[in-house]
């Protein structure tokens, strides 16, 4: 997740200072090596240690005790506070931009590729933007070389990562190298692994813990390519998942469901248990609320809870055809009982939140809640009720 | 569903945009397919990969002379499942292909069922049987450790993953050092081998004892035996001097479970003129019993069953008839909260609702013949069924393959009649079934034939294995389509 | 069809008595071909063989039937026979407008590439 201050402020650093990505500790006796590739995170700039000794990168400070600041400081704002040993940022003092790119302690850390797509989704959570950002293929290289070798899954987003060409495979065979034991979870389209000669190059990296997120919308192409507003776009995935598959490569499908998607999504799991039995399994999605489906939301919106009897039969279509399925973005309330057990608590933690009638909930605590961005919490169920005894809705 | 109103934002082109294509392209092609009526208002379509659907005949012509809306939903399923495709995507060739790849794919893994004969003596004298012999005595009808050496041999040559080596007779107990023998042979060679290797004795459970179920627990041997039904129609069916057949089977059955656990037994059933009139009581029978399964299987034709006239007093609208009553009764047990299952069923739900192989080596195509299972006889022939054996005992030896102590594994499987059987034996390519509705659930029985007609193929119109299948699928593609409460119990059948 | 609605086997195999029914069906509207394939599968019911017209136009399709066939039973069979006519010419469509697809379809299938493997299950 990225927390973009705007208001850090950068004292006593070169003019010319380039941007960098670094690490941050606590830990004021590294040696001089690795210090200077770490930013020291101090309470208070009563603690800065002598500036003409320091060896750090720079240093990162809650307060200031008096207006005299050490060299290549950067204070912190409040919403900065909780930063902590173990995070990588970047850091561009020319724009005096402070960015957190992975904490160790958050429960998922994607980072992005490129805002730029080859798709256009209706429902887009992160809208693409057609620039260059070819700089973030070595931005990523650096932090992955920061991140701690222990760290259980790492992800990769965009846009589309695949448009970083060979930047991608780049990435993915240093991940492999420096995160050997990390699983690494890349959200794309699939669209260019139609190409055979590309999934075989994925393939050939032998990443032990790759998996692909892929979404498929609909069984029917038109619908699909609708929905992601490409034309070809349905040929290209399933092509794409067709050739990932003989390579041995995991695939998790992932469908959102809305206004568009709800109807045959029945129909959509049938397909999907007969022709593409090989993903390891299908993760059936609610809205986010944010970027483009919050732009159509009139449009997209339906009732989570109007939807049940579809989510239901998906479900028991696709494990009956020995496909795992899973619900992520759904509060327990409004799915049907008897898929209930499959919803997954994948809203992060910092993004939820809940409505007043859930303090009474019994299974609050097992609940996602609702997004806290976007319209989370303005628009949502109908049908939103506490559980009592964990198990009968009031 | 999904017309816009309020619209998307202006960037975003609507769901009709990505409808629309020039006139002057044909608005789809078809894919291939075949077809038969199905009822008064329906015909049954099907192709390569399995997939099924229902329509009105109209439909049908309408579809075939690309007169069918595209708008419409029966287009929207008939693009879904394969049987047509447009100018949006092409990928159903692909996965055309690849489903009937994965429908093929246990001839690669070749034969995984090992049939040994350890003995022909038995016990009980059934009717049916083609191959017991009376005596318990007479041990010139028993494997040697040569001959089961040389088969162990031919046993791992088969590149299978997995061997499930099953023990028959006669009653395979009578010959239980043996037994031990190959069971502990296999295990030492499959330390190398490393395939998922299991061992079943298919045994009337009359010699069960205490050291048999210590030995069969060291080494996770299960049994499976025969049930018929209570015990006027097992002892009927299966006559034991003492005609104790029933109270033995079902004192065997408890011994093991109770030793063993309660799944390491399983029961067949076989039917006979006298069953016929009794489905609901066998099936009560096997609650009885302790199973959650029942097989109902029709007789077969051989030996003792054509030398009894069986086959006479055996007709196959009487067996379907039966079939019938059994499902109702079982789907009625379903409904009231007890699940059990019907295995004949369960095996076609699997072929008409998924694209992965099933094992049962009577409904393969080309033929389960020797691909599928090899029997290896107590005085070294090889069959390439075990219906190709009782045939041989009546003195047919069409398809004996070779023998352990002459032929090499090499020159048994290269046998010149198993490959005409086979070849033979594809429904891609007999008359009738090159065009049949059912195919993608069907097989061949080229041994069946070959009794009831004289020839491998035969004319399916006379067919009652041909009959069987057609009435049994058409039953379970009527309640999976036209019975929602049905068709949720039927479902759960299926294995992924 | 459903099966059990045929004409019953055992009534052709025993009874002696019997009487001949005679359909004639014109080659204009079917290919010789799909007359013969029709008649293939009614041979269970009857279906003893058929003749071609001295100028083409016409088979004479021959069925036997046993006198315990009563004459509604004798319309059902005629009915089934002309329906499977037009169904056999319907596949004939089909047929030729798939096969191409369908030889492609089915040398992918059985190419000596690798199979896409479900393994991990």
């Amino acid at each position: 997740m990225q927390l973009r201050s705007r208001r850090s402020h950068f004292s006593g650093w070169p003019a010319d200072a380039r941007p960098g990505i670094y690490a941050v500790t606590t830990n004021p006796m590294l040696p001089a090596p690795v210090a200077r590739q770490r930013l020291l995170l101090l309470d208070s700039s009563r603690d800065a240690p002598a500036l003409a000794e320091s060896p750090y990168r720079g240093l990162l400070l809650r307060s200031v005790f008096s207006e005299a600041l050490p060299s290549r400081a950067i204070v912190l704002e409040p919403a900065l506070g909780h930063l902590a040993d173990g995070d990588i940022v970047r850091v561009d003092p020319q724009r005096e931009e402070l960015r957190v790119l992975f904490r160790p302690s958050a429960p998922q850390n994607s980072l992005l590729v490129t805002e730029r797509c080859n798709s256009f989704c209706v429902m887009c959570s992160q809208p693409p933007r057609d620039v260059d950002d070819s700089a973030l293929v070595d931005e990523i290289r650096r932090t992955i070389e920061l991140i701690p070798r222990d760290t259980p899954t790492l992800g990769l987003t965009g846009g589309e990562p695949t448009l970083a060409g060979e930047g991608f495979f780049d990435l993915v065979r240093h991940a492999c190298n420096y995160l050997p034991d990390t699983e690494l979870h890349v959200l794309t389209n699939g669209r260019r692994f139609a190409e055979q000669a590309l999934a075989a190059r994925l393939g050939e990296l032998h990443h032990p813990g790759l998996r692909l997120g892929i979404p498929l919308y609909s069984e029917q192409p038109d619908l699909h390519d609708f929905v992601v507003q490409a034309r070809g776009a349905f040929d290209e995935t399933v092509k794409g998942l067709l050739n990932l598959a003989a390579e041995g490569i995991r695939i998790e499908l992932r469908v959102v469901i809305h206004r568009h998607t709800y109807g045959r999504l029945a129909e959509l799991a049938r397909f999907i248990a007969r022709n593409l039995p090989f993903v390891e399994h299908v993760a059936l999605m609610g809205l986010e609320l944010i970027g483009f489906a919050k732009v159509n939301l009139g449009n997209l919106w339906m009732d989570p809870y109007d939807y049940g009897p579809q989510l239901a039969q998906a479900v028991r279509t696709l494990e009956r055809g020995g496909v795992p399925a899973v619900i992520y973005n759904h509060q327990l309330c409004v799915v049907p009982e008897s898929v209930r057990s499959r919803c997954v608590k994948s809203i992060s933690d910092w993004k939820n939140d809940y409505l007043p009638e859930c303090d009474d909930c019994a299974l609050k605590a097992q609940c996602g809640g609702f997004f806290s961005s976007g319209l989370g919490l303005a628009t949502h169920s109908a049908h939103i009720a506490p559980f009592r005894h964990s198990g009968l809705i009031a | 569903m999904a017309t816009s109103e309020p619209a998307l934002a202006k960037r975003f082109q609507p769901l009709s945009s990505y409808r629309s294509r020039p006139d002057d392209e044909p608005a789809y092609r078809l894919l291939p397919f075949n077809f038969a009526r199905f009822d008064e208002q329906r015909y049954l379509l099907s192709n390569d990969a399995g997939e099924y659907y229902l329509l009105a005949r109209t439909d049908l012509v309408a579809a075939v002379d690309g007169r069918l809306n595209p708008d419409s939903e029966t287009y929207r399923d008939l693009r879904a499942r394969h049987f047509l495709y447009d100018d949006h995507s092409d990928a159903a060739l692909d996965l055309l292909a690849l489903k009937v790849r994965t429908k093929h794919a246990r001839i690669r893994d070749f034969t995984g069922l090992h049939i040994f004969v350890v003995t022909l003596r038995c016990d009980y004298s059934c009717p049916y049987c083609q191959v017991s012999r009376q005596s318990e005595d007479q041990s010139a009808y028993d494997m040697d450790e040569a001959t089961a050496l040389t088969a162990l041999e031919y046993v791992f040559k088969s590149p299978s993953p997995t061997v499930k080596i099953e023990f028959q007779g006669g009653e395979p107990l009578l010959n239980f050092p043996l037994i031990r023998f190959i069971v502990e042979r296999a295990e030492r060679l499959n330390q190398a081998e490393k395939r998922d290797l299991a061992f079943v004795i298919a045994s009337n459970l009359s010699f069960i004892d205490g050291e048999i179920l210590d030995y069969c627990e060291a080494h996770g041997i299960g049994f499976s035996t025969s049930l018929d039904g209570p015990a006027h129609l097992h002892d009927a069916n299966r006559p034991r001097p003492g005609r104790d057949g029933h109270r033995r089977t079902r004192e065997g059955i408890r011994r093991v479970r109770e030793r063993l656990g309660p799944d390491r037994v399983s029961a067949l059933m076989t039917t006979t003129a006298a069953s016929l009139a009794e489905p609901r009581a066998i099936i009560d029978e096997y609650i009885d019993a302790g199973f959650h399964s029942v097989f109902l299987r029709p007789l077969s034709p051989y030996g003792f069953a054509v030398k009894t006239r069986q086959t006479e007093k055996y007709d196959f609208e009487r067996f379907l008839r039966f079939y019938r009553e059994g499902m109702d009764y079982i789907l009625a047990l379903n409904r009231n909260g007890w699940p059990f299952v019907e295995h004949y069923s369960a095996l076609m739900l699997t072929k008409l609702l998924s694209v992965q192989p099933t094992r049962y080596v009577d409904l393969q195509s080309p033929a389960g013949a020797a691909i599928s299972a090899l029997v290896y006889n107590y005085d070294g022939g090889v069959y390439a069924s075990d219906e190709g054996r009782m045939l041989a005992e009546m003195g047919d030896e069409t398809f004996r393959l070779g023998d352990v102590h002459k032929d090499s594994y090499e020159q048994i499987l290269l046998n010149p009649t198993l490959h005409a059987v086979l070849e033979e034996s594809l429904t891609y390519g007999a008359p009738e079934c090159y065009q049949c509705a059912f195919q993608p659930f069907c097989g061949s029985d080229p041994v069946y034939h070959h009794a009831t007609q004289g020839d491998w193929v035969g004319h399916k119109a006379f067919s009652a294995f041909c009959a069987r299948t057609q009435q049994v699928t058409s039953y379970l593609i009527h309640k999976l389509e036209d019975e929602p409460a049905d068709r949720e119990i039927l479902l759960d059948w299926v294995r992924p | 069809m459903p099966r059990d609605k045929r004409v019953p086997l055992s009534a052709i195999d025993k009874v002696s008595a019997s009487r001949e029914r005679i359909e004639r069906v014109c080659l204009k509207a079917f290919a010789l071909d799909t007359v013969k394939a029709v008649c293939y599968r009614f041979a269970a019911e009857g279906c003893q063989g058929l003749s071609v017209s001295d100028d083409g136009m016409s088979a004479e399709v021959r069925f036997r039937l046993a006198s315990t066939v009563s004459a509604a039973e004798e319309q059902a069979l005629v009915g089934r026979f002309h329906q499977d006519l037009l169904d056999q010419d319907l596949r004939k469509t089909v047929s030729e407008r798939t096969e191409l697809v369908r030889q492609l379809i089915l040398a992918n299938a059985f190419a000596d590439t690798a199979l896409v493997d479900r393994g991990h299950e």
